[in-house]
């Protein structure tokens, strides 16, 4: 009864995530020209002018126009204590940035609450992550400059992200169906050590940076167009050790978590095995919704 | 199960605040064009980060002498702007609280201020307001993908064509506008 509930979840997952692509795409279902929530009388609603969502987009938008000024400031003339300035507030600003929605900081979260890794993995996860995300907006930025000497159509760069996006996405739902794929397996050959832990890890990290960071890849063309591509590298480095700390700080939290609720349940066994079974099968669940729903977003990108 | 089948729809809606976060900032501006008391329409004006606009500048400012020409507008319009039309041009207007979908935009501008930030100017048409007595339009810059971010100043809209006193407008930091007469 519960294995024909969860196929038929997935399967009006999928006819939505299909539809809605679908319709973006083809124009027909008109799902992003559809009215958004009217909001209300903003005569009588003064607090419309602020809250977390906006605080979080002012602050982005401040450390983004800081590291732009100081980088116009070093195309005029170079100054070392404005070199490491932008290097520090591009950490800020990656920490910041990450802290936003997306990033892979669920994916992270579910992926360590499903395996009951260390913190050495974690810290690889984060790693991985945060340097292909960043690392191949580098690369994007730096082959379409150097090497082409032009950027292509910029119809072109929004397909090429919706693909990446999409790619990402249907790579991160096979990973879900293979971790509960391995649990299934695991049931029945309990004495089997887990070998796969390492290449898994891999495996996330790749299908949750793979999307090139655009802000990066902006940078990096600020700094391409100024003449200073050395900036541009450092403050793309920086950016990418901020997101680094944030992942790691999330899996940290993350484990230490699951340790200590753990630790509660060493003496009730059967609660600690219901906790741990629960955790994996529902970690994994979320990790196809997520793949579902990145898919989702990359294809109504146009 | 409830309760599973529940965060699911819970986050298929909420999908895009989950996901997406902002890369392009626009500081907005509206200024509503009324002829004979009655409104024509709305210029949109946006204004840039430095970044997005620095990718417009090098993608479509070919000759660079830091100006768009007729030729280089067109390659704004074409290459950045165009495909705005499938997300409505991320403009969202309701006549007493109606919807208008489906925008006519013309008069498409594109210039390079002397901060190196770029501003889209144009022209949303406003038809059939000519028999309605008392009206209340909304207007929402908004990206239901959650890629671009809007924000206005204080007051960041402009009355043109109004008899005095008879027009009030109202704007918050969100770039939702409130305009009565």
């Amino acid at each position: 009864m519960q294995r024909k509930t969860i196929i038929l979840l997935f399967l009006t997952l999928f006819i939505f995530s299909f539809y809605q692509g679908l319709s973006a795409h083809i124009g027909h279902g008109d799902s992003l020209t559809k009215a958004p929530p009217l909001f209300d009388d903003i005569k009588k609603d003064d607090s419309k002018d602020g809250g977390l969502w906006e605080t979080f987009l002012s602050w982005n938008r401040d450390v983004q126009s800081t590291i732009a000024g100081y980088m116009t400031r070093m195309q005029k003339s170079f100054s070392l204590p404005i070199f490491l300035l932008i290097f520090l507030i591009s950490i800020v600003y990656g920490f910041l940035h990450a802290s936003g929605p997306g990033h892979g900081k669920m994916l992270v979260a579910s992926y360590l609450l499903d395996r009951g890794l260390s913190l050495g993995d974690a810290a690889k996860l984060a790693g991985i992550i945060s340097s292909i995300h960043i690392g191949s907006a580098f690369l994007l930025a730096t082959i379409f400059q150097i090497i082409f000497t032009a950027l292509p159509d910029p119809n072109l760069q929004a397909d090429i992200r919706s693909y990446f996006t999409i790619g990402s996405g249907i790579f991160i739902i096979l990973i879900g169906f293979y971790s509960i794929y391995e649990k299934i397996r695991k049931k029945h050959h309990e004495k089997e050590p887990d070998l796969n832990n390492k290449k898994s890890l891999l495996m996330i990290g790749i299908a949750a940076g793979i999307v090139p960071c655009p802000m990066a890849t902006a940078i990096m063309l600020l700094s391409v167009s100024f003449g200073i591509y050395y900036v541009g590298a450092l403050s793309v480095l920086g950016i990418s050790l901020g997101m680094f700390g944030l992942l790691f700080l999330i899996g940290i939290v993350t484990i230490k978590s699951r340790q200590r609720l753990e630790e509660k349940l060493n003496q009730r066994q059967k609660a600690k095995a219901i906790f741990i079974k629960a955790t994996g099968i529902f970690s994994a669940v979320i990790i196809i919704i997520f793949g579902f729903l990145i898919t989702i977003y990359g294809s109504q990108i146009m | 199960m409830k309760k599973m089948i529940f965060i699911l729809l819970l986050l298929i809606f909420l999908k895009n605040m989950i996901i997406a976060h902002p890369h392009v900032f626009i500081e907005t501006r509206a200024d509503f064009v009324f002829q004979k008391n009655v409104l024509r329409g709305i210029t949109v004006i946006w204004k840039f980060d430095i970044l997005f606009s620095n990718r417009v500048i090098m993608q479509c400012d070919l000759n660079r002498d830091k100006k768009f020409n007729t030729k280089e507008i067109a390659k704004v319009f074409k290459g950045f702007f165009f495909r705005l039309k499938h997300y409505n041009y991320f403009t969202h207007i309701w006549i007493n609280n109606v919807y208008k979908g489906h925008l006519a935009v013309s008069n498409f501008k594109a210039i390079i201020n002397n901060d190196r930030r770029v501003t889209y100017k144009f022209f949303i048409t406003i038809n059939n307001l000519a028999g309605i007595n008392k009206k209340t339009l909304k207007l929402m810059y908004k990206d239901k993908t959650n890629f671009v971010a809007f924000y206005a100043g204080k007051s960041s809209f402009k009355i043109k064509g109004a008899k005095a006193g008879s027009v009030k407008a109202f704007n918050n930091k969100r770039a939702q506008y409130q305009l009565e007469y």
